[in-house]
């Protein structure tokens, strides 16, 4: 019993280093720079690096969700109040008070309004002023862009 | 006790003699001195290599994570102990679980585990016999119950006191006794039936 026992031992540790080896030299070769002892602190690491992963995630998710819908109601509402303050203070005065603050941008809009309505107004005072110039260049058939290439195809015929 | 002849620097019984948990970083030396013998302990108790190294590496991050509540009560190898066997009992769990989702093991048969012997054996006949012993044994702790084997290869593989097989299994010494015995004699009428 006595030997039958430590030979049961015996062949438990012969095993146990053996797998332990093989458990090793696998690590080894999957490029694992670290001891195989070691490999728990690894597994520690990517769990923590994982539910920092998570939670950065989530946490841009929850902000995004909360502005996204913030910042489109007020692109919606800059759109919507924009054109019709201007006639609406002319066209439609007789409205009621509570009708007129529902219809009434916050601040932040009413402020914004002004600044959006310039500045496409500004664009499309630059895109008239670039259209007119490149037709008058069309016009005298000689584009200022092509000016040069034309010089020199004017030189290149008279030779 | 031929555990304490296995761990080399002892320094569980220098926390133990000052009662104080020794610092984080003094982890890694714990991890590298007591890993071999909780992937022994699991892997005679699975039969499985790579089920045996998931619950040391999870025995290991548990006793990472939980490293500031062990006040020195007993030897660290022993409070590891305990957590691997906690760890296998939910193993056992799961997997009585998994049985009906027709889950395999990769557990190895008896027969095979009992080829792994040391070329101590001076003759082929006696490595022949000794082997045909292993396997007897192998199969003997295969017929005992979950607390049975760990009982017996607490004491038989780990060679732990009866306190510390007690303190590790959370049981008292006399019911690790009264299962020891159990499990010893199935050992012997395995052996002594068949030689």
């Amino acid at each position: 019993m006595e030997q039958a026992i430590r030979s049961f031992r015996q062949s438990v540790t012969a095993w146990s280093e053996k797998e332990a080896a093989r458990v090793e030299s696998g690590a080894r070769r999957a490029g694992r720079p670290t001891p195989a002892w070691l490999s728990w602190w690894m597994a520690a690491g990517a769990a923590g690096a994982t539910v920092a992963a998570c939670a950065l995630a989530a946490l841009m998710l929850t902000s995004g969700h909360k502005t996204e819908p913030r910042q489109m109601a007020q692109a919606v509402a800059v759109r919507q109040s924009a054109p019709p303050t201007a006639e609406a203070t002319h066209a439609a005065p007789a409205t009621t008070d509570s009708a007129s603050r529902e219809n009434q941008p916050t601040t932040l809009e009413a402020s914004m309004a002004p600044i959006s309505n310039k500045a496409s107004g500004d664009a499309d005072d630059s895109d008239e002023k670039l259209l007119a110039g490149i037709d008058s260049d069309i016009a005298q058939g000689t584009p200022k862009a092509l000016a040069p290439m034309a010089g020199w195809m004017s030189d290149s015929a008279e030779r | 006790m031929a555990a304490t002849t296995t761990m080399p620097g002892h320094i569980s019984e220098q926390w133990m003699a000052t009662k104080e948990a020794p610092d984080r970083a003094d982890f890694d030396q714990v991890a590298r001195e007591y890993r071999p013998q909780i992937f022994r302990f699991l892997l005679s108790s699975t039969r499985d290599a790579e089920l045996a190294e998931t619950l040391t590496q999870d025995c290991l991050m548990k006793a990472y994570r939980n490293w500031n509540s062990f006040r020195g009560d007993s030897r660290v190898l022993t409070w590891l102990l305990r957590i691997a066997i906690n760890l296998q009992k939910d193993q056992w769990r799961n997997r009585r679980l998994q049985f009906w989702r027709q889950t395999t093991t990769n557990a190895v048969d008896v027969s095979e585990a009992g080829n792994w012997l040391p070329s101590e054996a001076s003759t082929p006949e006696q490595q022949v016999a000794a082997r045909q012993q292993v396997k007897l044994v192998w199969q003997a702790v295969e017929k005992l119950s979950g607390r049975q084997r760990s009982i017996f290869l607490l004491r038989h593989v780990e060679e732990m006191e009866i306190a510390e097989i007690a303190a590790a299994m959370g049981l008292s010494e006399g019911t690790v006794k009264a299962h020891l015995s159990r499990a010893t004699g199935r050992v012997r009428e395995e052996l002594g039936g068949r030689q």
